[in-house]
């Protein structure tokens, strides 16, 4: 176990080159650069500057195989370069905004299991009744309506009928938690409901599908209760599977939830990477792909070693 | 013969399909079992032996298996009356199940002994140290080695004979009365499932308990059962002891079987011999005609018009085959003097 850890951590090290060398080809490949807007708005700006000044500024002037290893250089001493826009250092602005797209994240993650599993497991229960129906549909009608037209729909209604709407000021959630709740709370539900509407179906199949096999009919022949079979032994076999779908959109979270950043304006990670992806900012877009991609794959480790846990079958030699 | 203690009379399991068709898995089944007895339910794939036993514990899931008629009268209780709280009482303790596939029918994410000691919990006041203390004599009866340790394996730990052991033990935690076996060798090797066999044959000389096996291996049968019943199309057709059975066979499909089993003293030239025709597809067999008729060579149109009265030829052996005299030739052949 100890070893197979160490090993994955090792693998890190080669993905990461290769993440980081996919995202600074393709920020090359992409028409147009920062240059030209740094030239047009110094120029607005009173100052005449020529491109090249500024592609010297920037550094891009040296040829782009060095830009790269003197960036991955920088990457390996956790220095991930300074934003072109910004004043601030590009792991000053992630790690600013990092957390503001996980708080999200981690609210509709949570609410989605807490919503989901137990649905779930009750669905799977009572398969084919009216309640079975009902929740089925609505998980179907979540899952696929798209969600900025709920989101808008959710900030436009409360506000037309009761005057209500969400906060759209920032506050930590240290400084002022009863600010920040108001503002994450309601992204936060829908974040979550459009993932609770996938992990319902998904638990409930494999619910279903582990109680129809050969030990759930020996728990029943040993006399084990109806609600103790789906608990002690449907539950932990059907969730091997769910896990690897939970472990999937806990990988999504830090990438935030561009579309719920930007209607109720929270300043998280997503929309800042939208944001540095139109300037082409490379050293903040390369930074941001970079902390997500390394985030999914530690993210991926654990849901590997979770499988160990609910799983004795797996091995890892 | 003292009273028996099971009493299966006229059960009739069915499974309704879609479209509303009923498929009569078991019907109208009857028989007895008496404390220590080993009774053998023989029978192909399908002819509704495993769903009979089942029905005994009514395990049968509903949808879309349904008990629609008949009385299992357990020391002269009526499961099929009985609440569900009750049967779970009975279940696991008083008749205890096992099944044709160890490997499947053991939680893979449960410990062997969490698995037997949840059973002996449900069953008795035992607190959880007596249990493991139990669970490992249970493990050591089967024959299962430093029991302590193996109580800690997960099934996937364990050999296909073990884990059938493993089973065995489970369901004999609470000494029960009856042991329902589903095919209980079916999946294991040939050398296995003599140690399996002499390991639930010594436990009924043990603990009185009654054994109902439920197989198609006609060897099983000859060397432990007492009573033999020939199941056909979800009704018994034929039962006896197993002398009257293997001795004197009178149903036509009894003699096919027999006769099935490959032989040694005749030459290879015979080849396998099998019974013509394709067992029968339940939905689409009348109630009122014998089952087997439309692969018997000795059928006439009654046998398709009219079901076949049963008879008891002995004290203990029945046939339900009113034309059997026809096959004397026949059981001639496979009976081995």
């Amino acid at each position: 176990m100890g070893k197979y850890v160490v090993k994955r951590v090792l693998l890190l090290i080669p993905t990461i080159f290769i993440v980081c060398a996919i995202v600074f080809i393709l920020m090359r490949m992409m028409p147009g650069d920062a240059v030209d807007i740094i030239v047009v708005r110094m120029r607005n700006a009173g100052k005449s500057v020529d491109a090249d000044q500024v592609r010297e500024m920037l550094g891009l002037n040296v040829p782009p195989v060095i830009q790269f290893f003197s960036w991955f250089g920088g990457v390996l001493r956790f220095d991930l370069g300074d934003s072109f826009f910004q004043a601030d250092s590009v792991s000053e602005i992630i790690f600013r905004q990092l957390p503001i797209s996980l708080e999200l994240g981690i609210i509709s993650l949570v609410l989605a299991n807490l919503i989901s599993i137990p649905l779930g497991l009750f669905c799977a229960a009572k398969q084919d009744s009216l309640a079975d129906y009902i929740l089925r549909i609505f998980a179907v009608f979540f899952m696929s309506v798209p969600m900025f037209w709920i989101a808008t729909l959710v900030l436009f209604y409360p506000a037309k009928w009761w005057g209500y709407a969400p906060e759209v000021t920032y506050y930590s959630l240290f400084a002022n938690p009863i600010k920040n709740m108001s503002m994450f709370l309601v992204p936060g539900i829908l974040g979550a409901i459009g993932q609770a509407g996938t992990q319902l179906r998904i638990t409930r199949t494999m619910v279903l599908d582990t109680l129809r096999q050969d030990y759930i009919r020996t728990a029943y022949a040993k006399g084990v209760k109806q609600r103790d079979v789906l608990f002690k032994h449907a539950f932990r076999n059907a969730m091997i599977p769910v896990i690897t779908i939970v472990g999937g959109s806990i990988g999504a979270l830090v990438g935030g939830n561009v579309i719920l950043e930007n209607v109720f304006n929270i300043p998280g990670i997503g929309q800042s990477l939208v944001t540095a992806l139109g300037y082409r900012d490379f050293p903040l877009v390369e930074g941001c792909v970079l902390i997500m991609s390394l985030f999914v794959m530690i993210v991926n480790l654990i849901i590997d070693l979770c499988y160990k846990w609910i799983d004795p079958r797996v091995s890892f030699d | 013969m003292s009273e028996p203690i099971l009493q299966v009379k006229n059960l009739c399991t069915s499974f309704i399909q879609e479209g509303g068709r009923e498929l009569r898995a078991v019907d109208d089944l009857s028989y007895d079992v008496h404390e220590k007895e080993c009774v053998a339910i023989i029978g192909e794939s399908g002819s509704g032996k495993s769903v009979s036993a089942m029905s005994v514990l009514r395990l049968i899931p509903y949808p879309p298996g349904i008990i629609k008629s008949g009385e299992i009268l357990y020391k002269g209780e009526d499961l099929l009356k009985a609440s569900e709280s009750r049967m779970e009482d009975i279940r696991g303790s008083k008749i205890s199940m096992i099944f044709q596939e160890p490997s499947t029918s053991l939680n893979p994410v449960m410990t062997i002994g969490n698995q037997i000691m949840e059973n002996i919990m449900l069953h008795t006041d035992l607190s959880k140290d007596d249990a493991r203390k139990r669970a490992e004599e249970l493990l050591t009866m089967v024959d299962i080695p430093n029991a302590d340790v193996r109580l800690k394996d997960y099934p996937f730990q364990f050999s296909g004979g073990m884990q059938q052991r493993a089973m065995i033990a489970m369901a004999m935690c609470c000494n029960p009365d009856i042991l329902i076996c589903d095919e209980p060798t079916t999946a294991l090797d040939v050398t296995v499932q003599a140690q399996v066999l002499e390991q639930l044959n010594n436990l009924r000389e043990k603990y009185n308990t009654a054994l109902i096996i439920i197989t198609h291996n006609l060897g099983i049968v000859a060397r432990y059962a007492d009573t033999v019943k020939i199941m056909y199309g979800g009704r018994i057709i034929e039962s006896g002891t197993a002398d009257d059975v293997f001795e004197n066979p009178q149903h036509p499909y009894t003699i096919g079987l027999i006769r099935a089993v490959p032989r040694l003293d005749l030459p290879r030239s015979r080849g396998l011999q099998t019974i013509p025709g394709e067992p029968p597809d339940m939905a689409s067999v009348p109630a009122n005609s014998c089952a087997f008729a439309a692969r018997c060579k000795y059928a006439c149109d009654e046998c398709k018009t009219k079901r076949p009265e049963g008879e008891m030829i002995s004290d203990t052996h029945y046939c339900a085959c009113p034309r059997r005299e026809l096959a004397s030739e026949e059981r001639k052949e496979v009976v081995v003097h």
